[in-house]
C-alpha cells in the first residue's frame, strides 16, 4: 500500500465522483480538483523559494487563449487547453527571464504588477476578449458528454495527471536541484548549477500548469471574464498552498480540500463567511504556522506513542 | 483644457492621492522593516478607522475632530493588540504571517460588512470652501490633505531621523541582534512601529474621508498602490517610499485626467516592473 500511493488516489477519484452524485456538490468536486492543481502548482514555484501573486494571470491566459480559439478556429479544446498551457508557459520565461533576477517579496510584487496589468488588459481588448462583460458560449471539448458527471471524471484525470507529473518532477533530478536552490542558492551556484535556468524552468512549469486548469475551467463553465483572474484568485491559490503546509507534497492538496469545501459550507452565511473564513486562516497559521499538513504529523507521533505505551503495559 | 486652472487641478490632484498613498505606504514599511513581514490587513486598518470616523461621527453625532481624536487612538490601541497578540508570536516566519494578515483582512472586512452594510457612506465635510489662486480653485478638503500629509510626513521623518526612539527602530531594522545587545527593547520597539504605522494608517484616513465615499472594500486600492510605492521606493527607505509615492500619485492624477484611469494603473504597473528590472531593489534603496 505504502508504494502505491498514487493508484489509491486514483481510485478515490475514480470512485468520489460517482459516490458524490448531486450536482452541486459535484461542481464543488470540480472547483477543488482543479484549486488542487493551481495550489501543486505554486508548491513547484516554492520548491525554489518564490511565491507569486500573479498566477491568476497565467489561469487567464491559457484560459482566454483556448477559449479564443475554440470560437474562433474552431480548434479543439483538448488542443487547446495544452496551447493555452504552452502560452503561459512562454509568457512566464518571458517575465521570468528578466524578473527571476529579483527574490523574495520583490518577485511577489512583480508577479502582482504582471496580473494587474493583465486584468487591465483583458478587461480593456473588448474586441478580444469581450471586456469586462466576458466570454461567453465557450465549448465543452469533444468527446465529453454534457452534464458535470462526465467532466467531472476530466477534472479527476487532469488532476491525477498534474499531480503525477509534478510529483515525479520534485522527485526527479531537476527537484532536488530547486530544493537545493531554495535552501542554499549561494551554494548550489557556487557548485556550478545555473540557478536562475532552473528557477526560471520551475516558473514555466508551474506557470504551464496554471494555464491548462484555466482552460479547463473556461471549458467547464463556458463563460470568462476578467474578474474570474483577479490578483486574489493567485492570493487564495498562495493561501490554499500555505494553509495546507509547505513541507510535504500532500500539503497544497489538504489545504486546497479544506479550504474549498469550507468555503462552501460558510457560502450561506453572506458576509459572515469572510469573518468566519478570515478568523480560521489567522488561527490555523497562529496555532500551527507549518500548515495543516504537521497536524498529520502530530496525530501520527500520538497515535504511534500511544500503541508504543499498550505494547509495552 | 489646456490652461492653467486644470494643470493645477492635475497638479492638487497628485499631491492629494500622493499624501494619501504615502502615509498608508510608510505604514506598512515601517512593519515591514522591521518584523520583516508584509502586513495585507494594512489598508483594511484603514478602512477600520475611516468606518469609526463615520460610527462617531454620524450615527454618535460627535464632532469630526472629536471623532477623528477618538478613532486614531482606538486604531493605535488595535495596533498594539495585533501587535502583542498575533504578530509577535509568528515573528520571523514569513509565510504563516502573510496569510495571518490576509486572514485578519477577511475577518475585519466581513465585521464591518456585517455591522454597516456594503452600501457606500460618506461623512459630510467640516472643511467647506474654496481658495482661489491665479484662477484655479482648490477646495479645503484637498488642501486639508496636503497640508496635513505634508506636515505627518515630515514630522515622521523627523522622529526617524532625529529622536532616540527612531533611532532605535532604525537600529532594530538594520541588525535585530545588535540592538538588542545594545539594550534596545526590541518588543518596546515593535509596539511604537505598530502604533505609528496604525495611527498613520488612521490619521490618512481622517484627512481623506471628507473626500470619498467608504464602504467595507476601500481598503484594497491603498494596500495594492502602498505595497507598488515601497517596492518602487526600495523597502525600509521613507525616503524612498517618499519618491514611490509622489511618483505614483502623479501618475495616477495626470494619466486620470489626460486618458482614463485604466491606463493610469498600467502606466504605473509597468513602469514599476521596469524600474525593477533596472534596479531591483527600488530606487532609492536604504543605506547604511
Amino acid at each position: 500500500m505504502k508504494g502505491h500511493p498514487f493508484l489509491i488516489i486514483a481510485i478515490v477519484l475514480a470512485v468520489l465522483p460517482f459516490l458524490i452524485g448531486d450536482p452541486y456538490w459535484l461542481h464543488v468536486y470540480i472547483m477543488t480538483c482543479l484549486n488542487i492543481c493551481l495550489a501543486v502548482s505554486l508548491r513547484v514555484l516554492w520548491n525554489v523559494g518564490l511565491l507569486s501573486c500573479g498566477h491568476a494571470a497565467f489561469m487567464g491566459i491559457g484560459a482566454y487563449t483556448s477559449a479564443l480559439l475554440a470560437k474562433g478556429i474552431g480548434l479543439t479544446p483538448w488542443l487547446g487547453m495544452l496551447a493555452g498551457g504552452s502560452l503561459a508557459f512562454l509568457v512566464s520565461l518571458a517575465l521570468g527571464y528578466p524578473a527571476l533576477r529579483l527574490t523574495g517579496i520583490y518577485f511577489v510584487l512583480v508577479t502582482f504588477a504582471f496580473n494587474e496589468v493583465f486584468f487591465l488588459i483583458a478587461t480593456r481588448l473588448r474586441e478580444f476578449t469581450g471586456g469586462p462583460s466576458g466570454l461567453l458560449g465557450i465549448p465543452r471539448p469533444t468527446g465529453i458528454p454534457s452534464g458535470k458527471m462526465a467532466y467531472a471524471y476530466f477534472a479527476s484525470g487532469v488532476l491525477l495527471i498534474t499531480l503525477t507529473i509534478l510529483f515525479r518532477f520534485e522527485r526527479s533530478r531537476v527537484g532536488r536541484i530547486w530544493l537545493a536552490i531554495r535552501d542554499t542558492e549561494l551554494r548550489s551556484k557556487c557548485v556550478g548549477i545555473q540557478t536562475t535556468q532552473y528557477k526560471l524552468f520551475a516558473f514555466g512549469v508551474s506557470s504551464f500548469f496554471a494555464g491548462v486548469v484555466g482552460a479547463v475551467y473556461a471549458h467547464y463553465i463556458g463563460f470568462i471574464s476578467p474578474s474570474d483572474f483577479t490578483i486574489w484568485q493567485s492570493i487564495y491559490a498562495q493561501i490554499y498552498m500555505i494553509v495546507g503546509g509547505v513541507v510535504a507534497f500532500a500539503g497544497p492538496v489538504l489545504g486546497s480540500v479544506v479550504l474549498t469545501v469550507l468555503s462552501e459550507f460558510l457560502r450561506a452565511a453572506g458576509p459572515l463567511q469572510s469573518v468566519i473564513y478570515g478568523t480560521l486562516l489567522a488561527v490555523v497559521m497562529l496555532f500551527l504556522p507549518g500548515g495543516l499538513i504537521s497536524l498529520v504529523g502530530y496525530f501520527s507521533r500520538l497515535f504511534r506513542r500511544r500503541t508504543k505505551i499498550s505494547s509495552n503495559g | 483644457m489646456d490652461s492653467f486652472p486644470f494643470y493645477m487641478q492635475v497638479f492638487t490632484n497628485g499631491v492629494v492621492l500622493s499624501c494619501f498613498y504615502i502615509l498608508v505606504a510608510l505604514g506598512l514599511n515601517l512593519i515591514m522593516g522591521i518584523m520583516h513581514i508584509v502586513n495585507f490587513a494594512q489598508g483594511t486598518v484603514y478602512m477600520l478607522s475611516a468606518m469609526l470616523l463615520y460610527l462617531l461621527c454620524i450615527e454618535v453625532g460627535l464632532n469630526y475632530f472629536l471623532s477623528g481624536a477618538i478613532s486614531i487612538a482606538t486604531t493605535a490601541g488595535l495596533g498594539i493588540l495585533m501587535e502583542r497578540f498575533l504578530f509577535r508570536r509568528l515573528l520571523g516566519q514569513f509565510l504563516p504571517s502573510l496569510v495571518m494578515s490576509l486572514g485578519l483582512l477577511l475577518a475585519i472586512e466581513g465585521g464591518v460588512w456585517l455591522r454597516f452594510g456594503i452600501i457606500s457612506k460618506a461623512v459630510p465635510s467640516p472643511f467647506r470652501g474654496m481658495v482661489k489662486f491665479l484662477g484655479a480653485s482648490v477646495s479645503y478638503e484637498r488642501l486639508v490633505v496636503i497640508i496635513g500629509g505634508l506636515l505627518l510626513i515630515g514630522g515622521l521623518f523627523i522622529f526617524i531621523r532625529h529622536t532616540k526612539a527612531g533611532k532605535a527602530i532604525r537600529a532594530a531594522e538594520q541588525d535585530r541582534e545588535a540592538a538588542i545587545l545594545h539594550g534596545i527593547e526590541i518588543t518596546k520597539i515593535c509596539r511604537l512601529v505598530f502604533i505609528v504605522s496604525f495611527g498613520l494608517s488612521a490619521a490618512a484616513a481622517f484627512l481623506v474621508t471628507p473626500m470619498l465615499v467608504i464602504d467595507p472594500n476601500i481598503g484594497h486600492t491603498p494596500l495594492l498602490k502602498g505595497l507598488v510605492i515601497i517596492v518602487l521606493g526600495g523597502m525600509g527607505s521613507v525616503t524612498g517610499t517618499l519618491a514611490g509615492g509622489f511618483i505614483i500619485g502623479f501618475i495616477e492624477s495626470m494619466m486620470g485626467s489626460f486618458f482614463d484611469p485604466t491606463i493610469a494603473s498600467i502606466v504605473s504597473f509597468i513602469l514599476l516592473m521596469g524600474i525593477l528590472l533596472v534596479r531591483p531593489s527600488g530606487l532609492l534603496p536604504y543605506r547604511m
